[in-house]
């Protein structure tokens, strides 16, 4: 009898040494980390804008140009969009731009742009995307012939 | 002399008798046994996934570490190696693990973690090897904001 138990009592201690073998674990920790990204970039340059038509009686006809559009991949909220052309436009001209705005956030509409930075959209959020650009070229009928080139330079910057 | 080559002969029949009866044998019954045995390890903690950068338009760039190796030993058929986070990774981000395969066995690739178990490797048998290459990809989206944290990631070799 106490035979069979001492056996009963090894193979009880084997069968348990066997499972307890059976699976084996090693961890490790991994540390992430998000820093702010804000990056904007444009897709090329909008095509001549001309004018070169007009009503009898009226100003020449506007021109527009929706051939271009904005990227930008943006994790920190409470951004905006300005934009602004490196010199004044001549007299009796005006250059207009409309940025298509991301959701949430807010368009201006037509901003007549100058040489200092005006707001196209505000209220941007932790997003990426790419949206159109509009530029609008209008000149009243006492603007003289000439032709120029205007850099537009947009930046996302904090609202 | 017939009768000398008798006694000799006799004399050499006795001592020899007598040899074999000096020595006793014995037995010992010897039992063994070789129980199933399956250890993992890995080398240690990988680097910091730092995600910094991005193309405008796109998600962030993900984060890689390639640093960390893993060992297995198993005397037994059809195992996997299995792996989980302690907690669940922020909205928008995901962590990944890809263990590279030991001889026989086949990775899953790229596996998202989760709180629960997730097969890496399935079909390891009876095979001891060492410095398996554990590549580990932290992304996020856009809408995941900024933030830092740690997951401790728990492998497990177990039957498939």
């Amino acid at each position: 009898m106490k035979k069979f138990l001492s056996f009963l009592v090894l193979s009880a201690f084997l069968a348990f040494g066997s499972l307890s073998w059976a699976a084996d674990s090693d961890t490790q920790d991994v540390y992430c980390e998000l820093k702010p990204i804000t990056v904007f970039s444009v897709s090329g340059n909008p095509g001549p804008l001309i004018i070169d038509q007009a009503n009898p009686s009226e100003d020449p006809q506007p021109v527009t140009d929706g051939s271009t559009w904005y990227s930008f991949s943006n994790n920190v909220p409470g951004k905006k969009i300005v934009g602004k052309i490196n010199s004044a436009m001549p007299q009796y001209t005006k250059l207009e731009i409309n940025l298509n705005a991301p959701p949430d956030a807010t368009s201006l509409g037509w901003v007549e742009l100058s040489d200092g930075n005006q707001n196209l959209v505000t209220g941007i959020n932790r997003r990426k995307g790419s949206y159109t650009i509009f530029y609008r070229f209008s000149a009243q009928i006492e603007a003289e012939p000439f032709s120029t080139t205007k850099t537009v330079t947009l930046t996302m910057t904090d609202n | 002399m017939k009768k000398l080559l008798g006694i000799l002969v006799a004399a050499l029949f006795i001592f020899a008798a007598s040899q074999a009866m000096a020595g006793n044998t014995a037995q010992q019954t010897v039992n063994f046994q070789i129980n199933g045995i399956n250890e993992i390890s890995v080398s240690g903690n990988p680097g910091t996934l730092t995600i910094n950068s991005a193309t405008a338009g796109q998600d962030p760039d993900p984060a890689e570490d390639t640093s960390t190796t893993y060992s297995v030993t198993t005397n037994e058929e059809n195992k996997k190696i299995v792996g989980k986070i302690d907690s669940a990774m922020p909205n928008y981000t995901k962590l990944e693990v890809q263990l590279a395969a030991p001889t026989g066995g086949t990775s899953a690739g790229y596996v998202e973690l989760g709180t629960s178990d997730q097969n890496l490797v399935t079909g390891i048998s009876k095979l001891s090897e060492a410095g398996k290459q554990i590549s580990y990809k932290f992304s996020a989206q856009a809408e995941a904001g900024t933030l830092s944290g740690s997951r401790t990631v728990t492998f497990t070799l177990t039957d498939s």
